[in-house]
């Protein structure tokens, strides 16, 4: 049986949802006159097709299993549409990482760059050289702070255009951030994240250097592909934060995320530097070592 | 350019580069007009009309009859319509035959999009491999070809740096098709002539329910945002046919 699941999200109206690629995977199938259809959801089915469904507000969760079939006497369920009512697409936890969204109160011009003005200070005074996120239509994307002008004003690095007040954006102050981000490829074929906001060890792996004999003195002649090794450690993780970590483990590809700057660097996860532990609470621990793919470049003599 | 065969299969329009993905072929009919001795003992075949593509010496058909229910070889050939078989005459054979020109022609798989297809210019159009399948036989003895790009498919992506948030993520996935005699594989109920392959290791049943959408591709139910920092994670939004990258800053979808 083919069976497709959709998740949506209650209190909301949807009109003409192409259901993925239904039509392309329910070819000719006509509902089961035996599966009842909630009075929320209607089909638009045109002759042998599901071309595309409405739906009014759904008030809470719940789970609505609709068969379909390719005819015949009696029917078979040869298909089947799963669509599931949710209060949120997504779960939240809580973090450490320091970062800061905050109300902007207008945007203005100085010396050509353009100025922020929040309605409510900082948590911290920005330094010159860290990077913000901002989300008006005029003034978008990171960027790094060129001036402070105080703990509520500062100038970032985009060239003023015009001026917006009042002005219905936030902006994101990354602060200090030392919290390591890893992003990785799951198995899923998606991309998942984790903010590793506690402790942290770096260390050097020096690649096999060669010497020679200058006249008795041991000299380098280099250094070899020297690799530097960040190990993270988490602990008091829920089991479903255990789950989602334990896909990075067996990751095709990961990065290590500058969530300052939005850069991402690749590095490299070995299988066996994964550390697991569960104590007497029930809350995990996990300890990751990974390596920078791009190592080190040292001069040769 | 004429081909001898005709599409058959198609995968499903989303496929996982790590699960079967195959497409199978059947080779074209043609009737005989005759089936006789060619004086030297050998049979000899003549059609109604021509095969679709130059037969070759060495060449196999497949003959539909109960007294030539089998693949034979091409022992000489007078034209397109007119050839001997490697094979001794029997006996005249009375009910229509059916022949098959068994020739296998070159598959060329491609990944990405065409000028004014989907996605363009993004996901350019470009060669993975070649590759020639043999004659496989059915149940009931009829050849056929079928092709299970599984093994190109796995390395055929090219995982870079993260996209922009709330671009389609187009590291993860690419549309493929398979061109052959100057034609291409089309898909077959919708007006497009490619599918679309994940860099995703689940099986293709379990992509399936994915693809409607609203759910995000993660090895646990609902993706987990961080209250502070950034979060990302990939999710067949609802009503469109690509993976978008979330990305959440303190929690927000931005």
């Amino acid at each position: 049986m083919i069976t497709q699941k959709i998740r949506l999200l209650t209190n909301t109206t949807y009109s003409e949802i192409i259901i993925g690629n239904a039509s392309n995977l329910f070819p000719k199938l006509e509902l089961n006159e035996l599966s009842t259809v909630p009075t929320e959801i209607t089909f638009d089915i045109t002759p042998g097709y599901i071309q595309w469904m409405d739906v009014s507000p759904v008030t809470d969760p719940v789970v609505y299993y609709l068969y379909f079939t390719l005819g015949g006497s009696p029917p078979t369920e040869d298909a089947m549409l799963i669509v599931e009512f949710v209060n949120s697409l997504t779960d939240s936890i809580d973090t450490c990482a320091k970062s800061q969204t905050t109300l902007v109160d207008s945007i203005n011009n100085r010396d050509g760059y353009a100025r922020i003005n929040l309605l409510y200070d900082f948590d911290s005074t920005p330094k010159v050289g860290e990077y913000v996120y901002i989300d008006s239509t005029v003034y978008s994307g990171y960027t790094m702070i060129k001036n402070v002008i105080s703990t509520s004003s500062v100038v970032i690095d985009i060239a003023y255009s015009v001026s917006l007040s009042p002005v219905n954006c936030y902006i994101t102050y990354f602060g200090a951030n030392t919290s390591k981000c890893i992003v990785w490829i799951n198995r899923e074929g998606g991309r998942s994240s984790y903010i590793f906001d506690q402790r942290r060890d770096t260390d050097g792996i020096i690649g096999d250097s060669k010497t020679f004999d200058n006249n008795g003195i041991i000299k380098y002649i280099n250094r070899g592909k020297n690799k530097e090794y960040i190990t993270v450690y988490k602990t008091g993780l829920s089991d479903t934060e255990v789950d989602l970590i334990e896909s990075l483990r067996y990751s095709i590809q990961a990065w290590e995320y500058d969530i300052n700057t939005n850069l991402s660097y690749e590095i490299d996860l070995d299988s066996n530097n994964f550390s697991k532990y569960s104590s007497k609470s029930k809350l995990n621990e996990i300890i990751i070592k990974y390596r920078y793919s791009r190592y080190k470049t040292i001069q040769n003599q | 350019m004429a081909t001898n065969i005709t599409q058959d299969t198609v995968p499903y329009i989303w496929t996982s580069a790590n699960d079967d993905i195959i497409y199978t072929f059947t080779f074209k009919q043609k009737g005989t007009f005759a089936i006789s001795d060619d004086g030297n003992g050998f049979c000899e075949i003549v059609l109604i009309s021509p095969l679709d593509v130059t037969p070759s010496i060495g060449d196999y058909v497949f003959l539909d009859n109960p007294n030539y229910f089998d693949s034979y070889k091409i022992k000489s050939i007078t034209s397109s319509s007119q050839f001997v078989l490697d094979t001794a005459y029997i006996a005249p054979v009375i009910v229509y035959t059916t022949l098959r020109h068994l020739r296998v022609p070159v598959f060329s798989l491609y990944k990405g999009f065409k000028s004014l297809e989907g996605l363009y210019p993004l996901l350019p159009y470009t060669l993975v491999n070649t590759m020639k399948p043999i004659v496989l036989y059915d149940d009931s003895g009829i050849p056929y070809i079928e092709i299970n790009i599984s093994s190109s498919t796995q390395y055929m992506f090219d995982i870079v740096n993260l996209v922009d948030a709330n671009e389609i993520d187009t590291n993860i996935f690419s549309p493929i098709r398979l061109e052959y005699d100057g034609t291409g594989t089309i898909y077959l109920t919708a007006v497009q002539e490619y599918t679309l392959v994940l860099n995703s290791a689940i099986t293709n049943d379990e992509l399936l329910e994915y693809i409607a959408g609203g759910y995000y591709l993660t090895p646990i139910d609902k993706p987990l945002i961080e209250s502070k920092g950034i979060t990302f994670a990939s999710q067949f939004t609802v009503g469109e046919t690509y993976p978008r990258l979330r990305k959440y800053i303190n929690g927000v979808l931005i």
